[in-house]
Parts: C-alpha cells; sequence; structure tokens
C-alpha cells in the first residue's frame, strides 16, 4: 500500500469521542476513518456485475448511434392535455385539496388530513382536530400512502390462485350466506383486528345475530391486549385506561415504548416533548421528569432521564419492589400489599433506581403515573394501575378508566388455531390480515390454516395468506372507502374516500355485509345508516357534513367512569406471578414491532429503508446483543466500509429455533436479545428475503424466556447506517491540520486544535444555574466569537457576516433537541413530500440512501449503559456554504432569502459540493433511482412501478441520475405561500409567521422542529434563534448554519447522578 | 530569382485562420440557433383533433379568455375547458357539424367520459415550475399589476390555428423578469388583445417594477444597500421557478 505522505501530520485520536455513533467509532476503527476520508471511493462494481467499464463501453457506443439519429432530437415529442367532459366539483388543477379522512389502527385511530392533486392522494399529515393525533403523525401514517399505491395489490378477486369476477365472487357470498342463514353459522367464523370501526362492529354484530353459532375471533399482534386485559382484571369488563400527561410530573414506564407506539402515543410524545423545551427557568419547574425500566434500548428509553437496564421478565419484580417501596414512602396500597410479596431480590443498581423512583413518585403524589408495557403480563398492567390509583393519578386526570358498554369478547389467535385444529372452522373470513406469515411459530397457524374447507382472505395486499385462502378478495384501502374509525378514547371519525379503488377494491363494510346477507351492501349507505339514523348524532346533513370536514364526531369520547377497583383480585393475581431473570446460557429474546410492524408494513420501501431509531439497521433485521453478552458468547461483528459484518447465531427454544445474524448493540439489558418482527417474509416484491422471520421463534405474546444462543460459525452482511455520513468531531482538526501546524499565530493554531462537542446537552439543574454555559459559550475561541456577534445590530438572531446586512424575509429553523424523541418521522414526511426515492440494500451498503434529513443517533457514557441522544440533520443552508464555491457550475447558490438552493438542471454531478459539505447533508443521485425504484435493473418490475409514480408531488423535480439533491427548506411550499400572498395582493415578501411549515415540522408530534423568517423578531424561530440553548453544530468553522439547534436540558434526579 | 509565390499569398495563414474562425464560428452559432427554442418551438403549430378557431371565439365572438381558460387567476394551470364548457353554447349552436363530432363524441349526451385529446402547445420542461396566477397579478396595492395573455401567447384572437410565439427559453423569462416595466398592465386588462400603453402608464409601469424584484432578476441578484454598497447574489432565487 503506497504511504500517505500526509499520515505523520494526521492528529491521532488521543481520546475516544464523548458522543458516539457506533462501538467501532468508541474504539477508533481504521476501517472507518479511512471511510470518512474517501467519500466516494474509486473501483464501485454494481451488484449486478456491471462495471464501470461495460458503462464506458455502452456510452461509447450510444453516442456514436446518438450521433446517427441526431437529427430530430431537438424535436420534443407530441403530449396530449386530457380535460375532464364534466368537471368534478372542487378540482382545480394545480390547486392541491385536503380532506379529512382516518385510519383505524390496532391501538386505536388516527385522525387524517390527506393531500391530494388531481384527485390522487400524495401526502398525509395528521389531523390536529384529533385527539390521538394534534396535528401529529407517525412513519407509519406517513407511508400509508405508498401502500396505496403498492403495484402489487391485486387487479381482481382470485379463486384458488387464478383471477376470477367480482360476480362470481357476489354469487358463492350469497351461497355461502344463505347456508350460513340454514346452519345458524355452524362452521363459520371471522377473524378480524382487535379494534375495529363501528359500522363493521356493527354489521359483526348483526352477523352474530343470524348466524348465533358463527364465531368472532379478535386478532391483532399490535393491539394493546395485555393492557385491556390488566384494565378488565382491575376494573371489570370493557374496561379500559386512558393516560394523559397534561398534569404530570413523574413518569415511569416499565418497558413501554409509549413514545414510539401504542395508545394515544403521538399525544403522549407532544405533552412529554412540549414539557421538555424550556425556554424559562419557570419552564424548568414543569418539566416532566421520565424514569424507564426495560430491557430493550427503546426511543422512550433513550428520551428518559434514567434508564434501568432490566430483562423484561423481571419486570414484575421491579414493580413489586416498587410496590413495597411506595409503601414504604406512605403511599396506601391498599389491599394490593399482599400481592407484592415474593418478589426476586433486585441486583443493588435496581435497587437504588426504585429507591429513588419510588421516593420521587410519592413526592409528587397527584402528578406521578406509571405505565406497562405490552411485554408485561395483565396482572402487572392492573397491579400498576391501583398504584396509580394510590398515587392520586386518577383525581389529577393523568389516569382515566372508560367501560364501553357490552365489549365484545376477545379471543385470539390461539383460540382461533384450536377451532380450526379440531375442524369446527369450515368457512374463515379473514379481514386485511396475514396470520399464515404473523403468527407465533408455537400455534403452527399455517398448517391450522389449511384445516379449514374455506378461507376468504380479504386484504389490501394478497400477503401470504391471500395466496394460500381459498378466495383472495381486493381490499380497499382506507383511502379508497368510505368508513368510520374508533381512536383509543372512544372518539369516531369517518373516513371518507380521496380516490376510487385503483383496481376496483371492496370495502370491508360491503364485503361483510355480503357475508351477513345485509340488503344493502353500499359502502357509503352502510356508514350512513350507522351514523344518521333517526335520533343518530348526525342525523342531520349539516353535522354530517362538519363531521366529515372536522375529521371527528362530536361528543363520541367514552365518558371517563369511575367503576370499583378490585384491588384484592389483582394483588392475587400479581402475587402468583413469578419473575424470571434471564442468563447467559438462558438468555431473554424480545420481539420487537419496528418500522415494518409485524410485517404489514413490509412492501412499503419508505420503511423498509428507514433506519431504525436505534441500531440504525436498514433492510435488514438481526438478533440485538448487549455487548457482555457478545464478548461472553463470542459473537463479533467487524465493520466494512458502510456495512457490517456480523456472526451468525442459532435462537433455539422448546424445539423451535431461527438463525440470524447479531448486531452489537450497546443499552440492552445484559442477558436480554431483541430481534424486529415482520421480516423474513414468503411474499412480497420489496419485503420477500429481506431479513430473517422471527415469529418462529415466539409461543405466545413476544417474549421468548430461556433461549439458548449459538454461533454458527458463519459471517453475514448486515446493513446499518449507524456509521453513515458521520461528521468528525473536530473537523478542523482533520482538516486543516497540515496548514495548522505551521501556523504561526497561536490563536490559529489553537482553533485546529479545537475539539467542540456535535451535541450539547446538559440537566436541568445546570440550565437553572447557569443558562449560559449549556452550550458552553466560553470554548470557543475569541476570535469566533466575534465573528458570530455582528457589530451593528446585536439584537439579530442571525447576523451571519458583519459585513452584510440581511434585509427582508430571511429563512431558517431551530431542531430542539431536548423535544425530539427520535421516532424518524421527519424523515418520512420529508421523503413522502420531495419525491425522495428509495434506493434498496444494495446500495444502502454503499453509502447511497437519499434521505435528506437523517435522524443521527449518538451514545455517550459507558459501554453497557450508554445515553442515547437523537439529532435529526438536514441541510444546514449556510451563509458561508462550503457547496456554493465549489460548484463549477453554480448549481448550488444562495437566493435573497437565505436559501442554499439546487437547480437540479444545471447540476452536472461533479460532486465537489457533497466532498466539501462538513454536515455530510447533500446525497448523489447515483443511479436513476426515481424512474425505476429499488428494482433499477428489472424492466419488468420497472414496468410495475408506474402506480408508484402517482405518490409523487407534483410541485417538486423528479431528479434524474448524476444530479446532487438535498433540504430545500420545503421551497415548494414556500413559494406556494407566496403565490396564495400574491393571489390576494399581499406582500410576498413578508409572509405572516406560520404561513410555511416544512414537511418535517408538520410532520412532528413533539414540535421540535421550528421554521420561520428569523429576520422578524417577533417570530418563533428568531426567539428560539435568541434562547440560550440555541447552538450551531460545528460552529468553530464559521460557515454559519441557518438551522440550529437547542441544546437538549434532561430532568435528572440527583440521588441518581 | 523569380518570386515562386505571388505576393498576395502572405496573406494565407491570417485568411486561412479568419476562414476557420468564421466557418467554425458559424457553423457552431448555426447549430446552437437550430437547437434552440428560437427554431426548435417558436412556430409550433400542431393540428389539433378539432379545428377550433381562437380566432373566431376569442377574436370575432369577443369570448374572454377565461370563459374558457378559467383557472388562470387562481392556479398554476390555466387550465384546458371541459367538454361541458364547450356545451354550454355547442348544445344549441352549430348542432350536427360535421367538424364537431369529436365533441359530441366526448359529451355522449352528457354520459360520456372520453377527454377530447388536445394537442400541448406550450410546455416547459419538468424541472421548470410556472405559474399563471402568479403572473396575473403582481405587486401589492399601488403597485399592482398584471401580465396580460398576449405577453407570451400573441394575438390569439388573430390565429386560427394556435401556435407558439414565444421561445419559452430561460434567457427569454429573464428578460422580463430582469425588466418587467414593458410587460407590465393594468390587471383589468389582463386578457385584452392589442392592449397599448398610454405614457401615464408606460412611466408607472417603470415604477411598478422597481418594486417587484422578481425571481432570478437582476434587481434581486444585486441589490444596492442603504450605505451604497451592492450586495450581489449568483443567482437569485433559483428556487423560484426551480425546485
Amino acid at each position: 500500500m503506497k504511504k500517505d505522505p500526509y499520515a505523520p501530520l494526521r492528529p491521532q485520536m488521543t481520546e475516544a469521542p464523548a458522543y458516539w455513533r457506533s462501538l467501532e467509532h468508541k474504539s477508533g476503527d481504521a476501517s472507518l476513518a479511512s471511510a470518512q476520508e474517501a467519500e466516494f471511493p474509486a473501483g464501485i462494481t454494481l451488484p449486478g456485475g456491471f462495471n464501470r467499464r461495460d458503462t464506458l463501453k455502452l456510452a461509447g457506443a450510444s453516442l456514436a448511434l446518438g450521433a446517427l439519429t441526431g437529427c430530430d432530437i431537438a424535436r420534443r415529442p407530441q403530449e396530449e392535455i386530457l380535460p375532464f367532459v364534466k368537471m368534478p366539483e372542487q378540482v382545480i388543477p394545480g390547486i392541491r385539496l385536503r380532506y379529512a379522512t382516518a385510519m383505524q389502527r390496532s391501538e386505536g385511530a388516527i385522525g387524517l388530513v390527506v393531500e391530494a392533486h388531481e384527485g390522487r392522494p400524495t401526502k398525509i399529515e395528521g389531523n390536529p382536530n384529533h385527539p390521538s393525533s394534534l396535528g401529529g403523525s407517525d412513519i407509519w401514517a406517513q407511508a400509508e400512502v405508498l401502500k396505496l399505491y403498492d403495484p402489487q395489490r391485486a387487479r381482481s378477486p382470485k379463486k384458488a390462485g387464478q383471477p376470477a369476477t367480482w360476480a362470481e365472487w357476489d354469487a358463492f357470498a350469497k351461497t355461502l350466506a344463505d347456508g350460513a342463514a340454514a346452519a345458524q353459522g355452524k362452521g363459520l367464523a371471522f377473524l378480524v383486528d382487535v379494534m375495529n370501526g363501528p359500522t363493521v362492529e356493527r354489521l359483526l354484530k348483526a352477523a352474530l345475530a343470524k348466524f348465533p353459532q358463527a364465531k368472532v375471533y379478535r386478532h391483532d399482534a399490535l393491539a394493546p391486549t395485555r393492557a385491556l386485559e390488566g384494565a378488565e382484571m382491575a376494573f371489570g369488563p370493557g374496561a379500559r385506561a386512558r393516560y394523559d400527561f397534561e398534569a404530570a410530573k413523574v413518569i415511569f414506564s416499565l418497558d413501554d415504548d409509549f413514545l414510539g407506539s401504542g395508545p394515544g402515543s403521538l399525544k403522549l410524545s407532544r405533552q412529554f416533548g412540549l414539557s421538555r423545551a424550556v425556554h424559562t427557568k419557570d419552564d424548568v419547574a414543569k418539566m416532566k421528569r421520565l424514569y424507564a425500566a426495560e430491557g430493550v434500548f427503546s426511543t422512550t428509553g433513550a428520551n428518559a432521564d434514567h434508564r434501568l437496564r432490566i430483562a423484561s421478565g423481571q419486570g414484575v419484580d421491579v414493580l413489586k419492589a416498587l410496590g413495597k417501596a411506595l409503601a414504604g414512602a406512605g403511599v396506601d396500597v391498599g389491599a394490593l400489599a399482599s400481592g407484592l410479596e415474593g418478589g426476586a431480590a433486585l441486583d443493588a443498581n435496581a435497587q437504588k433506581f426504585v429507591a429513588a423512583l419510588a421516593k420521587d413518585l410519592a413526592a409528587n403524589k397527584g402528578a406521578a403515573v406509571i405505565l406497562v408495557g405490552e411485554r408485561q403480563p395483565a396482572a402487572v398492567h392492573a397491579a400498576a394501575l391501583v398504584l396509580n390509583k394510590a398515587l392520586g393519578a386518577f383525581d389529577t386526570g393523568l389516569v382515566s378508566v372508560s367501560v364501553e358498554a357490552d365489549a365484545p369478547a376477545r379471543e385470539g389467535l390461539g383460540a382461533l388455531a384450536k377451532a380450526l385444529n379440531e375442524g369446527a372452522v369450515e368457512t374463515l373470513f379473514i379481514l386485511d390480515q396475514n396470520p399464515a406469515y404473523a403468527a407465533p411459530g408455537a400455534l403452527k397457524f399455517g398448517e391450522a390454516l389449511a384445516k379449514a374447507k374455506t378461507v376468504i382472505h380479504a386484504g389490501v395486499l394478497p400477503e401470504e395468506t391471500g395466496e394460500k385462502a381459498t378466495w383472495h378478495l381486493p381490499l380497499a384501502h382506507f383511502l379508497e372507502s368510505w368508513g368510520d374509525a374508533r381512536a383509543w378514547n372512544g372518539t369516531v371519525s369517518l373516513v371518507q374516500p380521496l380516490i376510487l379503488p385503483l383496481f376496483g377494491a371492496r370495502a370491508a363494510t360491503t364485503l361483510l355485509a355480503q357475508l351477513a346477507g345485509e340488503a344493502e351492501t353500499d359502502e357509503k349507505k352502510l356508514v350512513e345508516a350507522t351514523w344518521r339514523g333517526a335520533g343518530q348524532p348526525l342525523e342531520n346533513l349539516k353535522a354530517w357534513r362538519k363531521a366529515l370536514h372536522d375529521g371527528v364526531v362530536p361528543n363520541t369520547a367514552w365518558a371517563a367512569a369511575a367503576p370499583e377497583l378490585k384491588a384484592a383480585e389483582v394483588a392475587t393475581a400479581l402475587g402468583a406471578l413469578k419473575g424470571a431473570a434471564p442468563s447467559k446460557d438462558a438468555v431473554e429474546v424480545v420481539g420487537l414491532f419496528g418500522h415494518v410492524k409485524d410485517g404489514r408494513l413490509g412492501n412499503v420501501s419508505w420503511l423498509q429503508e428507514l433506519p431504525d431509531s436505534m441500531s440504525k439497521l436498514c433492510w435488514d433485521n438481526a438478533v440485538l446483543v448487549s455487548p457482555t453478552l457478545a464478548r461472553e458468547l463470542g459473537i463479533e461483528s467487524g465493520v466494512k466500509r458502510n456495512s457490517y459484518t456480523a456472526d451468525v447465531v442459532t435462537a433455539t427454544v422448546d424445539g423451535r429455533s431461527i438463525t440470524a445474524p447479531a448486531f452489537v448493540l450497546p443499552g440492552l439489558a445484559t442477558y436480554t436479545a431483541a430481534i424486529h418482527l415482520g421480516y423474513g417474509r414468503q411474499w412480497g416484491d420489496v419485503a420477500k428475503g429481506v431479513g430473517v422471520d422471527a415469529w418462529p421463534l415466539f409461543a405466545d405474546g413476544t417474549v421468548a424466556q430461556g433461549v439458548k444462543l449459538q454461533r454458527t460459525g458463519a459471517t453475514q452482511e448486515l446493513c446499518s447506517t449507524q456509521d453513515h455520513f458521520s461528521v468528525p468531531a473536530n473537523p478542523l482538526k482533520e482538516m486543516t491540520f497540515a496548514q495548522m501546524s505551521g501556523e504561526a499565530d497561536a490563536k490559529k493554531r489553537e482553533l485546529a486544535l479545537y475539539d467542540r462537542p456535535i451535541f450539547m446537552s446538559g440537566t436541568a439543574k445546570e440550565y437553572v444555574t447557569n443558562p449560559a454555559e449549556l452550550v458552553k459559550p466560553a470554548e470557543m475561541p475569541e476570535n469566533l466569537v466575534q465573528l458570530g456577534t455582528p457589530k451593528n445590530r446585536p439584537s439579530r438572531p442571525l447576523q451571519p457576516i458583519n459585513e452584510v446586512t440581511y434585509e427582508g424575509q430571511q429563512w431558517g429553523m431551530v431542531i430542539d433537541l431536548s423535544a425530539c424523541t427520535g421516532c424518524n418521522v421527519c424523515a418520512i414526511a420529508c421523503q413522502a413530500e420531495n419525491n425522495i426515492p428509495t434506493v434498496g440494500r444494495d446500495q444502502v451498503l454503499l453509502g447511497r440512501e437519499l434521505h435528506w434529513i437523517r435522524v443521527d443517533r449518538y451514545y455517550t457514557g459507558d459501554v453497557d449503559q450508554p445515553a442515547a441522544l437523537h439529532q435529526p440533520v438536514p441541510c444546514m443552508h449556510c451563509e458561508n456554504a462550503p457547496c456554493e464555491p465549489v460548484c463549477p457550475v453554480s448549481a448550488t447558490t444562495h437566493d435573497e432569502e437565505g436559501l442554499n438552493s439546487m437547480a437540479y438542471n444545471r447540476c452536472i454531478g461533479t460532486r465537489y459540493c457533497s466532498n466539501n459539505c462538513p454536515y455530510k447533508v447533500r446525497r448523489f443521485n447515483y443511479l436513476d433511482f426515481s424512474v425505476t425504484g429499488d428494482v433499477w435493473r428489472d424492466p419488468v418490475k420497472n414496468e410495475r412501478m408506474m402506480t408508484l409514480k402517482l405518490q409523487r408531488n407534483p410541485d417538486v423535480t423528479v431528479r434524474y441520475r448524476g444530479v446532487m439533491e438535498k433540504c430545500t427548506y420545503c421551497t415548494q411550499r414556500i413559494e406556494e405561500a407566496k403565490v396564495a400572498a400574491k393571489r390576494a395582493g399581499k406582500d410576498r415578501k413578508a409572509l405572516p409567521d406560520g404561513a410555511v411549515t416544512p414537511a418535517c415540522a408538520q410532520a412532528c408530534p413533539t414540535q421540535a422542529i421550528t421554521f420561520g423568517n428569523i429576520n422578524d423578531l417577533e417570530s418563533k424561530v428568531a426567539k428560539l434563534k435568541m434562547s440560550e440553548r440555541n447552538y450551531e453544530m460545528l460552529q468553530e468553522l464559521n460557515v454559519r448554519p441557518r438551522t440550529t439547534y437547542l441544546a437538549r436540558v434532561r430532568n435528572a434526579n440527583e440521588e441518581l447522578a | 530569382m523569380a518570386q515562386i509565390f505571388p505576393r498576395w499569398t502572405n496573406q494565407t495563414p491570417t485568411l486561412i485562420l479568419l476562414g476557420t474562425l468564421a466557418l467554425g464560428g458559424g457553423g457552431t452559432f448555426g447549430l446552437y440557433w437550430w437547437a434552440s427554442p428560437y427554431n426548435t418551438d417558436v412556430g409550433y403549430k400542431p393540428k389539433q383533433p378539432i379545428e377550433y378557431s381562437h380566432k373566431l371565439h376569442a377574436g370575432d365572438l369577443g369570448l374572454d379568455c377565461r370563459y374558457c381558460h378559467s383557472y388562470a387567476e387562481r392556479s398554476a394551470y390555466a387550465g384546458v375547458p371541459p367538454t361541458a364548457t364547450c356545451m354550454n353554447c355547442h348544445a344549441q349552436v352549430k348542432k350536427g357539424s360535421p367538424k364537431l363530432e369529436k365533441l359530441y363524441e366526448s359529451w355522449g349526451d352528457g354520459k360520456g367520459t372520453k377527454s377530447i385529446e388536445w394537442v400541448r402547445i406550450h410546455k416547459l420542461p419538468d424541472f421548470a415550475f410556472f405559474n399563471h396566477s402568479a403572473h396575473l397579478g403582481v405587486g401589492v396595492g399601488e403597485n399592482r399589476a398584471a401580465i396580460g395573455c398576449e405577453s407570451c401567447h400573441g394575438r390569439i384572437d388573430t390565429m386560427e390555428v394556435v401556435k407558439q410565439v414565444q421561445p419559452l427559453s430561460m434567457s427569454w423569462c429573464l428578460d422580463c423578469h430582469s425588466n418587467p416595466a414593458p410587460n407590465l398592465r393594468p390587471v383589468a386588462h389582463i386578457t385584452t388583445m392589442g392592449w397599448t400603453p398610454d405614457l401615464e402608464w408606460t412611466e408607472k409601469a417603470k415604477h411598478i417594477a422597481t418594486t417587484l424584484n422578481p425571481p432570478g432578476s437582476l434587481s434581486a441578484a444585486q441589490k444596492v444597500m442603504p450605505d451604497g454598497h451592492v450586495n450581489t447574489y449568483a443567482t437569485a432565487g433559483c428556487s423560484g421557478c426551480h425546485r
């Protein structure tokens, strides 16, 4: 190897970085450092075996051909304009329309506002009127629009795998309904979600009334089943608990990732995040404190002020210890006391945690709340409710219980498998579920399914179950159909279609009505029958229209009830529970629902390519193990340029096993391993063959105890982006050391050796005592501080270079790291808004993913027990942008309002700009990703991608190969606001604050991203820029970024510090 | 010894050089012109499915442009009318004319679903975003003005078959963005064909133009600051049209 002439001058890393992206980063792995230096390595061979030499050959040939045919290249192709025959009401080409609708989910509906361009839904946002959205959304809601356009949706019903017509189905359904009526429904079973819209429930009830012997099974891997069981154990049938953090001061999450998913997750995130965004000392007093005890490392754990690593199996022990400690601290736990006995002893660390937690909870009676996650048994949920009652959480509205009158019984997948095996089910109707894949392995559901005579699968996508079923019926997506949906608190929303079914699918309500033998099968009339009958809330047309417009039906939330607490029964159930402490030879393996959930979103490439919040794995799943367990089992993973070579392990329990690569994730409980479910699919152009199917490992729920982990000796490549686009913490040191070492000026030398953290954080106490110190301004060399403080206008939040005066509208952004929970929704919202293609696993392995906003995850502290921090990084729109002067064709330039704009048609693809960008936020289209997506090599698949084009935002250019792209601050939304101002005769150069919201800021559930005019001192963003927590990333470079951060403030308990 | 070459041959190298330059330059310019929108696009006059005469409708009958292109003031697109708009008159007028066969076929007695396939004449590349509504009302309050239809589309009222009269090239856009005054007119006259400004308006337009700073204009790229110095932006406001 050639000797690097600068090698002696390159500074050696003397100590590990304070904030590290990966274990390899912490240990200063040489291959990572070289990957950082060689941003565009030569000699990349495309995975298809098509190399640079072939490209040149082809290019030469096409040039020659081009010369021959060049005679008519100048004439453009003829294009037709096709106007409507009759213009639909409200549609104006070029003007987007928004409709309120809702999406029924396992944890209750979420209200949405969907944007449509000329009749195509293109973007989903949260509905500010809806109690479980409040305007925010999550990645799963954002991604639904791509699922709608999935090219693999069935074009017609299928009977035994062969295309059939709807008329054939109608005839079959009629026979079926008549037969069932004659047999009183014997042998007929329905498999539906746990939570359904009221009309679906009404039709199910009608079906059961007609067919008294038919059975309805309710299953949803994602539904908060244990929470429901726990509430029913504590309060009786139909009870469900709801949480509200408005008055909360101390929150304890026992194995619950409430910031990531679950009932009311967006609302709880909003309330939590807003309380953490402190701007004054008074805000600090209102700051919520979060404790988390968990085995896996969730985003909730990452946001916790104190986190206890403890196996999920030991959750019951933690709760018992906590209950006892609370009783000791004077909290009246009542009849629960007897149930608190018998918990296994916790280690010293856990004891200290529990003692401090109990003290804090008891001291904040009425403002303290305990949440329990789905991995914990129902009795733990019930006991937590009892403790919440004892802590006064019910009195202050932190927890409330509602009772659903005549709530349907919940018989799950286990009962259905049993019935199938007994031959009790002849005809099974599956409504939008995929149990042939997504079912715990111990149930052997696939085999059981084969025992039913007729399986009717209605699904938006055919998936594994649809392929095996007798009938597959294409189900209309919720954006294509009428319906209704119920939120966790009971609030009903109407679901209205934005487009006719793409391939003639039918709504769930229509299919159920057909099966139930109803006379009325029109989807809209069925919904109207539920809500517009005499005496119903939407009886008059005006109320109906208003409910459609607002997205909520008023006064439908279930009232808070005060049912009797059965503490003694809970105590008995809790007392009977024993914790399970895992060990090296009997590891606890936890199944996680990540971006693809239980697999239902596996065919959505956006979600496959989105790096996981913690592991940053994408297009892959792996057995996540703690560093200690990895050491003990001899598991290693070696970093390659942009990926990992990981040891493959076999996990075995009760004769069931899976084989998967292992990935070391700091922060897991020592003997808890985790693996994401929903991968290793047998079906789907996108989903098939990605990752490993982890369902076989599980028997019931998503925790497997006593698992044996063994290395197989093989290794496998894993796709994790945790080291991609890494920003050196000391860029000056690396970039200019050679010159600086010869510099005579001591001040400049000091600058060169400067090492300032990229992520700033402090505790609430530090913020109160010395707020200015939080972002360590004293550490900035004096000359830079002066550069940052303008002479003439000291009050301006941004005065980039003192010689230049900025006039008019100047855009800027602030990202509050205190409020950011690392949920990733900004990345998906940006992808949906800005026509960002996915590139596929092969390309991500080469570091070519295109996300304009990436969410960096840093660890800090001990390897076994680190804290994790999330930092979204979009283009900073620097004032002294290093990318601009190096562009030979001026494709990237500054505009008068401060945008660092990118003219795609001017870009010739030198990539100098990306090379010169210190934040590594520029993305290059190495291949023609937009046209063909991640299947760029396959023309047949390319043809099938046509429907995906319907999702594109017509206001944003679709980029072609060879073009650089990056965050534009959603310039199309800025322009839209400006043109709207012009139309109204207002000044487009003086838009009111809040007139423009970028997609990331709009989607953010915690409102961590603020955008606006920083030259308007009254604007929200300008005020935040003047906050003491405001800092610039890599300030020492003096590039003057317009996106700045607010340092994260943690509300630490000093007893645990 | 007699001269082998006559005296004038001393000029040959210069002549060859000049000739080469002239031919090369001419060739380059010729090619540039041939491939430019001035040659390729101006005058583009495709055959339309229905021989619709703008001269008859907009000129002789005096229909306002916005009767058919009704979204011009509200949206990025002026819009091509739905068949129903034609039927407002042609349900009665010229009923049964063989020239209108495709119109009635599309209408299908009110139940038709087949669009009339008009051929697009004015087309911008996909990376350029033009907005009609942004041009039909510019400036604030006193300084409100507009660009008229004819500024870009020409005298539609005289065209039997519509053709493209302007190149729609970037330099053509920027010519007006840098110096909008000659093309400004009162908002009331957006659709007036053959409108000419009076002296008073010419002066007013010059004043209005200084307040506009459209994207990409020189006035936006080079700003004179209150203290007299000029701030220069490499290219101001690419994102106005490219995004």
